[in-house]
């Protein structure tokens, strides 16, 4: 059975790309019991080593711990917020959200202009994030300062909750699902070294996974995401990515990564022979860490799989706990096949 | 403030015609405090409050109906397809609601991801009609609770955000709010005018409510609590006010000059900060109310208002405190000169 308690935690936790400390020592907490050594390198990736000393091949299981988000960069006279994004955000999805921004963890609304005020052409023209700002409230510049300074980072507002019959719906699905399934696997026992990595800014060009193997380095990667599917309503039927309910998706090739063409092959039969559903991802989009783990020294065989998971990078996305629980069970099928 | 009663009045959800479920909240709130308290077959709740010699009526009005969306249609994959006039398209993407079909349910409205947008696609605004929600149900399951035709509310998200407070429908439950604290702070006063507070129906479909109520309940004279429009980016001070500057009293020719000075000067008397918006209609149930049957001089007092029509309405707790304040002030000092005054007028 998921784990979801630690699913609500990973994703209710605040993590965007270059502030992942909360979700690092949730993370550090989960999985202490169960490996020999967890270390955080100079970048902020977290290592968990399990069974080090058993012979047999290198594994290395690894999900990037950052969320897209925003950061705050100026702040206005009357103390309203301007911000930048952090990772891939469509402008779209900000308009009248809630947020909570910096250390202090402030309440705070992305402001919409009320429908009254617009004109007609403003009403079909998205709003640049560059005109939009978040309201926290406060009456002055200085009141806005003391509680969000410039460079504060602020995440969606969101709360994890079962929507409908095995339908959870939340923010940050990518990637703290795959950091969910990884951590939940350590708590098994397998007959090889397992390597355990969750990196840092994956969201803003795989910059943790650039240099997360290099201390301890695997003879095989499998990344595990929450990858997107757009089985949804004006899209089509060859652009939907992948599809919930049809169980983990594995990557053959993304933007960034072509993935091992014999692993890949064992893995399908691993699924095929434990009667585990499964989906190739369709379309040629996003990026992994593992086109980074590949190259490091003389390069790793490397395999990406994934919960498909809709509406990802906005405020609310949706997964279905059966694929989730057939990707941690590929996964671990997997392992124990080798 | 009673913070708890205002979460309540507004986290209940009350489209145009479905006011019924905010009734029992202000009934309980206003027991006690009125003479008599009645649900009308409009959708409104009237409570009525006599004075003495009560020869006159003063009717206070807030609209409790909210803004909402309506189901068009269901996919073959169980999405829902819906409509709204009230509501900007823009906000939808990406905002939890819920679906009132034969029980409440939970729904998102997600769009594709940003990874899958081209640079010109995101420039263009989601038309309402290519959105929708996704409820995590298949067809045949969402067909068992959902209909064409269902309402769609806004989850609800109370907060206090800084000096501010934060939810949808506060356009109107916040003038709701302001009159029950109103009539609650006049318990033990004997005002010279019956207080009819008029809890409308169908503001937002062109002041169904107050248009007929007004009919039934024969007001001498009334004072429409609503909210305006407040400054933020992009809202400059020429369209908007100003949070934290108190109520907005309303001038123009379509309000009563007698009744708005006698506003204006409770607030100078009693300190209360205030801004006048001046213009010809306000936009309020005051528009329907003055031209029931032979006439009814109207007033208007707004509530500044950020992001009005959105999951995320937000007013400053100060100017919320002192509209209560002034509308219990201004009852407190209604005397036979200004009831001269006013009807001199006319």
């Amino acid at each position: 059975m998921a784990n979801i308690e630690l699913i609500e935690k990973l994703s209710n936790a605040f993590g965007v790309s270059g502030d992942e400390r909360e979700v690092r020592n949730l993370i550090r907490e989960t999985i202490k019991g169960y490996v020999e050594g967890i270390f955080v390198d100079k970048i902020g990736n977290l290592v968990a080593l399990k069974g080090m000393e058993k012979p047999g091949p290198k594994i290395m299981l690894n999900a990037h711990m950052d969320e897209v988000g925003l950061i705050v960069t100026k702040i206005d006279e009357k103390g309203f917020l301007f911000f930048k994004k952090i990772g891939g955000l469509d402008d779209r999805v900000l308009l009248g959200k809630r947020v909570i921004v910096g250390e202090k963890r402030v309440k705070g609304i992305i402001g919409a202009k009320a429908i009254h005020l617009q004109q007609k052409d403003e009403r079909n023209k998205t709003i640049e994030y560059k005109n939009l700002f978040i309201d926290i409230g406060a009456k002055s510049k200085d009141e806005s300062e003391k509680l969000c300074p410039s460079g504060s980072y602020v995440v969606f507002d969101t709360q994890f909750e079962e929507l409908s019959m095995g339908k959870y719906i939340g923010k940050s699905f990518d990637n703290r699902l795959g950091c969910a399934i990884v951590s939940e696997l350590l708590t098994e026992e397998f007959n090889f070294p397992v390597i355990a990595l969750y990196t840092v800014q994956e969201e803003i060009g795989l910059r943790g996974a650039s240099v997360g193997a290099y201390n301890y380095t695997p003879d095989i990667s499998v990344t595990l995401e929450g990858t997107i599917s757009a089985d949804m309503p004006e899209i089509k039927d060859h652009l939907k990515v992948s599809r919930l309910g049809a169980g983990p998706v594995i990557t053959i090739k993304d933007r960034s990564v072509i993935t091992d063409h014999q692993l890949r092959e064992k893995m399908t039969s691993v699924a095929r022979k434990q009667n585990i559903p499964f989906q190739f991802k369709q379309v040629v989009a996003g990026g992994t860490d593992s086109s980074k783990i590949q190259l490091t020294k003389s390069g790793v065989k490397v395999l990406v799989v994934a919960v498909p998971a809709r509406y990802i990078h906005s405020p609310v996305s949706l997964f279905y706990m059966e694929d989730y629980e057939n990707t941690k069970k590929l996964v671990r099928e997997f392992i124990k096949s080798m | 403030m009673e913070e708890n009663l205002l979460k309540e009045l507004t986290d209940k959800f009350s489209p145009s015609g479905g006011e019924l479920s905010v009734h029992a909240t202000i009934k309980r709130e206003l027991t006690g405090f009125a003479d008599r308290i009645d649900s009308l077959k409009n959708g409104s709740l009237v409570a009525i409050k006599k004075g003495f010699p009560g020869k006159c009526s003063l009717m206070l009005d807030a609209h409790i109906d909210e803004v909402f969306a309506i189901i068009t249609g269901i996919t073959e994959e169980g999405f829902l397809r819906f409509f709204s006039e009230s509501i900007d398209q823009k906000i939808f993407p990406g905002i939890i609601v819920i679906v009132h079909g034969r029980k409440p349910i939970k729904g998102i409205i997600g769009i594709k991801p940003a990874h899958l947008v081209t640079e010109e696609e995101t420039k263009k605004a989601i038309e309402i009609n290519e959105l929708f929600i996704d409820c995590g149900l298949d067809k045949k399951d969402i067909e068992e609770i959902v209909t064409v035709g269902d309402f769609v509310s806004f989850n609800s998200s109370f907060s206090k955000i800084g000096n501010c407070y934060s939810n949808k429908s506060f356009d109107d439950k916040l003038g709701a709010y302001v009159i029950i604290e109103a009539l609650k702070k006049l318990k033990r006063t004997s005002p010279l005018v019956n207080i009819i507070s008029h809890f409308s129906s169908q503001e937002e479909e062109n002041f169904y409510g107050a248009i007929t109520s007004t009919y039934a309940l024969k007001p001498d004279f009334a004072i429409a609590i609503d909210v305006t429009h407040a400054v933020s980016p992009g809202v400059s001070a020429d369209e908007a006010f100003e949070i934290g500057n108190g109520p907005v009293i309303f001038v123009g020719p379509s309000v009563d000059r007698v009744i708005v000075n006698k506003l204006i000067k409770t607030a100078e008397n009693f300190n209360i900060p205030f801004s006048k918006e001046v213009d010809i209609f306000s936009g309020t149930d005051a528009i329907g109310i003055q031209t029931v049957q032979e006439g009814v001089p109207v007033a208007v007092v707004s509530i500044p208002l950020r992001y009005m029509h959105t999951p995320v309405e937000t007013a400053d707790q100060s100017d919320i405190e002192n509209t209560v304040n002034l509308l219990t002030q201004f009852i407190g000092s209604i005397d036979d000169s200004f009831m001269e005054e006013l009807y001199g007028e006319h």
